[in-house]
């Protein structure tokens, strides 16, 4: 599969300061997100890992304005979304982010075409923006469905669908892409193909935020961002990974790290030679059980 | 367009379920269609029935002018002096000018058969055997081919005439006859003249259209101031014979015979406003309009409004059905979109972008169902007045049919929108989790309050006879209040069904319990089937009792399973001839039935040959308290036996003690055309001796009467005698005993009226009298108990015992009441009597306005060869009526169509209610088949899942099907005593229990219907809910 050269997009920035979702179920509060700080700059691309029920997907769900942060503050290139109203965040959605659910036909009719899929997609976008979008045809193009314009998403093949929906996301001319999930279910030559039509979106300037359990997926990437327990447990750069101190002072430790030192442990910190932290577990309580 | 486009596509997309919606949409526009239509049919069939069943004179109007042309001439007549000029100028108008006049002012061209005109004066004729005779000279026009000449030839000149074959004048007789009737005095001497008779004519049985109740044909003998008058059938000659007699009263008639078929309810209006608009005219030229019209239309306004108001109920009832079944089916059908809607949303498509995008499939589909529902409808209703409905009702499209249509297409949509908005309004997160919507519990309880509250209402209007018509609604509300009660209670119960289930371990239990208590459209389901039931199981039970109080009705109406109308001579010749055609006595009965009086003093004579009662007549055990067979002994008990005397000399021995002079004794009787033959046997004078007398006239045996004393002119004006009758001989051999005690009786006084005193001793029968004038000495032969045993019904002889009452002839005559029944088959007000001793008891001569009817009742086991048998055996049968026929007009009367109606709705309202089931399943069955695959992963067998859904259906169901059987049970007990079942009131008691048919039926119907929706719904969620359906993409 090749992809088409892509038309050039600003991609947009995200920040979330302290951010915190709870769910309301039958009576009782779940924390979903407990205090997420994350800045991602226009044109990076992100992708958001973390075990199940971490927190991911409502993230994403926030960043695209489909949930309202419970706290927090939360911008979505100019757009306050913890403060926005229905009709913003709708608005929102038809302009500048576009979003790809998990599963590629929750993302598509399955009734029309693969061309006709993506002009539905663009027809929330407002009539005086809809002059500077990418036609149906440059889109299918960009994914590598130019030959197949006319097919219906059934008769497509699993990655071709995600492909579609991708294109779909992104009819709108949207300068954030938030896909969930976007190769699960795909064997490796369709997930590759999808995380390259991927990557030439990031690098036609739009800012890509992918969740993924697939560490391969998050390593084609610019950047990872483990989520673990509502909070941003640690960053990856460049291969490299890093844990990340909350503004509270809280450190998620990797999971080789926790291995050896179990929750309750009680750690001495010290600071070493203004360049190193130390972490020394106390002799007396290294094997205390968690309370 | 791109919506349009995408809708189209998507209808594609969902073929199957798009057709099943659609013609949901189209069964519910039909629905409210049918209402309407139905309705206007009814009308027009009962206004056709109406017309058709009424007598052309009665739907027909004649034109008349009545004067009395007098000896002056024309020109006299113009300068007005002598007789009144305007009557003797309308008794000359020429039939053929007033008609061309009348049918001109009238309008009469449309709905009218071509005008009929005719002449007709009064005549006084030469008295026959003595009595004065009277008759009348008709011209009409066409008259000899109506007639049906016996002899002679058609009246083609001046003074000649066409009679009777019933009377006694010959072809090539000369008769003198003058005018009668000629009131005025300066009109001049009645005029006479001779008229020649050219011909004899059989009476006509049939052609009543033609003669339109003029009584041109009643010969009669009467009993007029104390004088026997004799009336013979109408002489027809051409109009210059009638108006030959010169100075006389002429009525000129003009006859306009509706044409029933042409009349639409349409013409209705155009058709009283002619009638109205002509009478005035008519009447202001000084003539006369005779329309009885105007009381049928009423009639039938009466019976439509009926149909009209329990067909817009029913109509009603149904349109909120359709309406509530759309409004779930169109839920469920954007519902089942909610996937494309939140995937709308989530492109940012504003509000107004979703809606529409929302609403184009289902809109499509409901504008396509518009005229496909209306076609439906007329088709439907079509068929319905093809099967049910008098011939000539048609399925026609006007307004209301058109505004129903609308409203069922508006409530489709504001259903659609409805659901469409609460979409609309939901968060697309919660869209995309398929989050149950919260149900607005607040409004769902006030308006289901409010139809507690209505249907509460409508019990008690019902009970209390309030006389609103919110009580026809009760049985409708009862069904939608159980309904609700089931929809709601349902769930609760499954709830706790699960706890239980889970506790015990039973998966299948589980999982259909807490599909119940969880699917948010279980409610609607189970109040939509218990609806659907309840009306259908109603309108089953009130459907089969009103067929059965139809049945009984039209069998205490008509009297037997097939009844003959003949034309017969007289009651004894039709006795005899019914005795002949059927010797088993089991087949046939000779019936002989009069009307009197007229209002509140109507009184029916049913006279029938009383051995054959209980096999022929039709009757039910609450018709009365005694068997018709009991009923049958009593009304006859036995009697000295009949005398009969052929030709030949008749004499009797008399020993006279005492007697005034000139006293003549005669010898009454009558033949089997009950026409009467008196002999002269002698003057009476003191001594014993014979008087002998020569019968003749009764070659096949007379019967006899009894004597009468005739005073010569020299009897004194106070008459004595005491005399005995010790012999009566008929050619020589003596005919009955004389002395035999209860043989012989004076006649019944009237009005203190002197009779003779008879006794009968071993020396004969003596009589005595003693008067000094106005008597009636006659002698009567007691053949026949005095006084008649009857059998009462109705306001007449309320009491058992001895009254009065008219006698089969009309002539009042003492009666002994020796029953009392609630019905009497035929008759409403009035008396059931032996049709022998009736014949023999009534008086002499007929009142005025008796039109004798003479008819053979048939038993439901007659065979066909019967109606031959008749015929062979001398009757002429003029018309047949049949039970079968009877309750066919009875079903076609306003409740009936009604009842019939509701039934209809309610079937459809099964099949909207089986319809929304499988609809229901459908658009919801794409979670619950990866809930299914998810649990056939986990290890449940395909068998146990199918039984699962077959117990959660039978939950769902088989409880929809018992509430509502049972609410449309109590439903009917409330309405069925209640609702109107036939048009007219009176007849027998009414029946208030149905058969097992019926309501065994609509349950079966429902458990198979639901029972196969149930089916489908359940086979297609097991055999799709495959595990690789977990997998992405799979379809």
């Amino acid at each position: 599969m090749s992809t088409a050269s892509v038309t050039r997009v600003a991609g947009i920035g995200v920040t979330c300061r302290g951010l915190v979702y709870i769910y309301r179920l039958e009576g009782y509060d779940v924390v979903a997100l407990s205090g997420v700080d994350l800045d991602i700059e226009p044109g990076e691309s992100v992708a958001l890992l973390g075990p199940s029920g971490a927190g991911k997907s409502t993230l994403l769900s926030l960043l695209a304005g489909l949930l309202t942060p419970a706290a927090g503050r939360l911008t979505v290139g100019e757009h306050d979304l913890a403060r926005a109203g229905a009709a913003e965040l709708s608005y929102l959605r038809s302009t500048d982010v576009g979003v790809m659910l998990q599963g590629a036909m929750r993302n598509l009719l399955p009734y029309v075409s693969a061309v006709e899929n993506v002009r539905f997609a663009q027809s929330g976008v407002p009539k005086a923006r809809r002059a500077g979008l990418a036609g149906p045809r440059e889109l299918l193009d960009m994914v590598g469905l130019a030959d197949q314009a006319h097919t219906r998403p059934p008769d497509l093949a699993p990655g071709a669908r995600q492909r579609l929906a991708i294109a779909t996301a992104l009819a709108n001319g949207a300068g954030l892409l938030l896909a969930d999930e976007p190769t699960s279910q795909l064997d490796t030559a369709a997930r590759d193909e999808v995380l390259d039509v991927l990557s030439a979106v990031n690098r036609a300037g739009r800012t890509v935020v992918v969740v993924t359990h697939d560490p391969d997926v998050g390593g084609s990437m610019g950047r990872t961002v483990t989520i673990r327990d509502g909070r941003v447990g640690a960053e990856g750069r460049r291969g490299e990974e890093y844990s990340v101190v909350g503004r509270d002072g809280s450190v998620h430790l990797p999971p080789d790290v926790l291995d050896e030192i179990v929750p309750g442990t009680l750690l001495r910190v010290e600071l070493i030679d203004g360049t190193a932290v130390r972490l020394t577990p106390a002799q007396d309580a290294s094997r205390e059980e968690p309370r | 367009m791109h919506t349009l486009r995408l809708a189209l596509a998507g209808l594609r997309y969902r073929g199957a379920r798009s057709v099943v919606v659609g013609l949901i949409a189209a069964v519910a526009v039909a629905a409210a269609v049918i209402g309407p239509a139905c309705a206007r049919a009814a009308e027009q069939s009962i206004l056709l029935d109406q017309l058709r069943a009424a007598p052309s004179w009665l739907t027909g109007f004649s034109v008349e002018s009545i004067g009395t042309a007098g000896d002056q001439s024309p020109a006299v007549v113009a300068g007005g002096s002598g007789t009144s000029p305007s009557s003797d100028a309308l008794a000359r108008i020429p039939v053929d000018y007033l008609t061309r006049h009348a049918a001109r002012t009238m309008q009469a061209q449309h709905f009218y058969a071509p005008p009929i005109g005719g002449v007709v004066t009064s005549l006084a004729l030469p008295r026959i055997s003595g009595d004065r005779t009277t008759g009348r000279m008709v011209y009409r026009q066409g008259y000899c081919r109506h007639l049906t000449i016996t002899s002679g030839h058609c009246p083609a000149a001046t003074g000649e005439v066409l009679v009777s074959s019933r009377s006694s004048y010959r072809v090539g007789q000369r008769i003198r006859v003058s005018a009668s009737g000629v009131t005025s005095a300066d009109a001049g001497t009645p005029g006479k003249t001779t008229v020649r008779v050219a011909g004899r004519y059989r009476v006509p049985g049939g052609a009543a259209d033609y003669w339109f109740d003029h009584g041109y044909f009643d010969a009669a003998v009467y009993m007029d101031q104390q004088e026997e008058v004799r009336r013979v059938d109408s002489f027809f000659g051409t109009e210059a014979t009638v108006r030959s007699i010169g100075v006389a009263q002429f009525q000129n008639v003009v006859d306009f015979r509706l044409l029933v078929d042409r009349v639409r309810l349409d013409d209705v209006p155009t058709l009283k406003a002619r009638l109205a608009a002509g009478t005035t005219r008519i009447e202001a030229a000084g003539l006369r309009t005779n329309a009885p019209l105007t009381g049928v239309l009423s009639d039938v306004e009466h019976e439509r409004g009926e149909v009209v108001t329990a067909a817009l109920l029913v109509a009603v009832q149904l349109v909120l059905l359709c309406w509530f079944v759309l409004f779930g089916v169109v839920r469920a059908a954007i519902d089942e979109r909610v996937p494309e809607l939140a995937l709308a949303k989530l492109r940012g498509l504003p509000s107004r972008g979703v809606t529409g995008f929302g609403l184009a499939e289902v809109g499509v589909l409901v504008v396509a169902a518009v005229p496909v529902g209306i076609l439906l409808g007329l088709a439907g209703t079509e068929i319905y007045a093809r099967v049910g409905l008098a011939a000539g009702a048609h399925a026609e499209l006007r307004w209301p049919v058109l505004a129903a249509a609308a409203g069922a297409f508006a409530g489709a949509f504001v259903a659609a929108a409805l659901a469409a908005r609460r979409t609309v309004a939901t968060p697309v997160i919660e869209l995309l989790r398929r989050v149950p919507p919260r149900s607005g519990r607040l409004r769902a309880g006030i308006a289901e309050g409010a139809l507690v509250a209505i249907a509460v209402a409508a019990c008690y209007e019902l009970l209390t006879g309030a006389g609103g018509r919110l009580g026809l609604l009760a049985g409708g509300l009862v069904a939608v209040v159980a309904g609700i009660l089931a929809g709601r209670l349902v769930p609760l119960a499954m709830r706790r069904g699960v706890a239980r289930a889970r506790r015990r371990g039973r998966i299948g239990a589980l999982l259909a319990a807490a599909r119940v208590a969880r699917r948010g459209q279980v409610p609607r389901t189970v109040a939509l089937t218990t609806v659907a039931v309840a009306l259908l199981c109603y309108g089953s039970v009130v459907w089969d009792v009103a067929g059965r109080n139809q049945a009984q009705r039209a069998g205490a109406e008509l009297g037997a399973p097939t009844v003959y109308s003949v034309q017969v001579a007289s009651a004894q010749r039709l006795r005899d001839a019914v005795r002949r055609a059927d010797p088993s006595g089991h087949q046939a009965m000779a019936v002989a039935r009069g009307l009197f009086g007229n209002g509140a003093k109507t009184t029916e004579v049913l006279a029938v040959d009383s051995g054959r009662l209980a096999d022929v007549a039709y009757w039910q055990s609450s018709f009365a308290a005694d068997s018709p067979a009991r009923l049958a002994g009593l009304l006859r008990p036995s009697a000295p036996p009949m005398l009969t005397a052929r030709d030949g000399t008749l004499g009797v021995d008399v020993t006279v003690r005492a007697i005034s002079k000139d006293i003549t004794l005669v010898a009454l009787l009558s033949d089997d055309r009950r026409g009467q033959h008196v002999v002269r046997l002698g003057g009476l004078h003191t001594g014993r001796y014979r008087l002998t007398g020569r019968l003749s006239g009764c070659g096949s045996g007379c019967r006899v009467v009894g004597f009468d004393l005739y005073r010569g002119p020299d009897a004194p004006a106070r008459i004595r005698g005491d005399f005995a009758v010790t012999r009566l001989l008929a050619a020589g051999r003596e005919l009955a005993p004389m002395n035999r005690s209860g043989s012989w009786r004076g006649v019944d006084p009237t009005m203190d009226q002197p009779v003779s005193t008879v006794s009968v001793g071993s020396g004969g029968t003596t009589v005595r009298f003693d008067t000094t004038g106005g008597e009636d000495l006659r002698v009567l032969r007691v053949d026949a108990p005095n006084p008649l045993p009857a059998v009462s019904t109705g306001r007449i002889g309320r009491h058992l015992g001895r009254g009065t009452g008219p006698g089969l002839y009309g002539l009042d005559q003492p009666y002994r009441v020796v029953a009392r029944a609630q019905t009497v088959p035929a008759i409403r007000n009035g008396l059931l009597v032996d049709l022998t001793y009736a014949d023999r008891s009534a008086p002499d001569g007929s009142s005025l306005d008796t039109p004798m009817v003479y008819q053979v009742w048939a038993a439901a086991g007659a065979p066909a060869s019967l109606r031959s048998r008749l015929t062979a055996a001398g009757l002429s049968i003029t018309g047949t009526d049949t039970l079968a026929a009877h309750q066919a007009r009875l079903a076609r009367q306003g409740p009936a169509l009604a009842l019939r109606l509701y039934l209809v709705a309610a079937f459809v309202a099964l099949l909207l209610a089986a319809a929304a089931v499988l609809v229901t399943a459908h658009l919801t069955a794409r979670p619950l088949r990866y809930e299914l695959a998810a649990l056939r992963v986990v290890g449940l067998s395909r068998r146990l899942l199918r039984r699962a859904g077959w117990r959660e259906y039978t939950l769902l169901l088989g409880t929809a099907v018992l509430v509502g059987a049972l609410a449309g049970g109590v439903g009917a007990a409330l309405a069925v005593p209640r609702l109107p079942q036939v048009s007219a009131n009176g007849g027998p008691p009414p029946l208030w229990l149905p058969g097992p048919w019926w309501p065994g039926g609509a349950l079966a119907a429902s458990v198979l219907l639901l029972g196969f929706a149930a089916a489908v719904a359940v086979g297609a969620a097991v055999r799709r809910g495959r595990p690789e359906r977990l997998r992405e993409g799979s379809t």
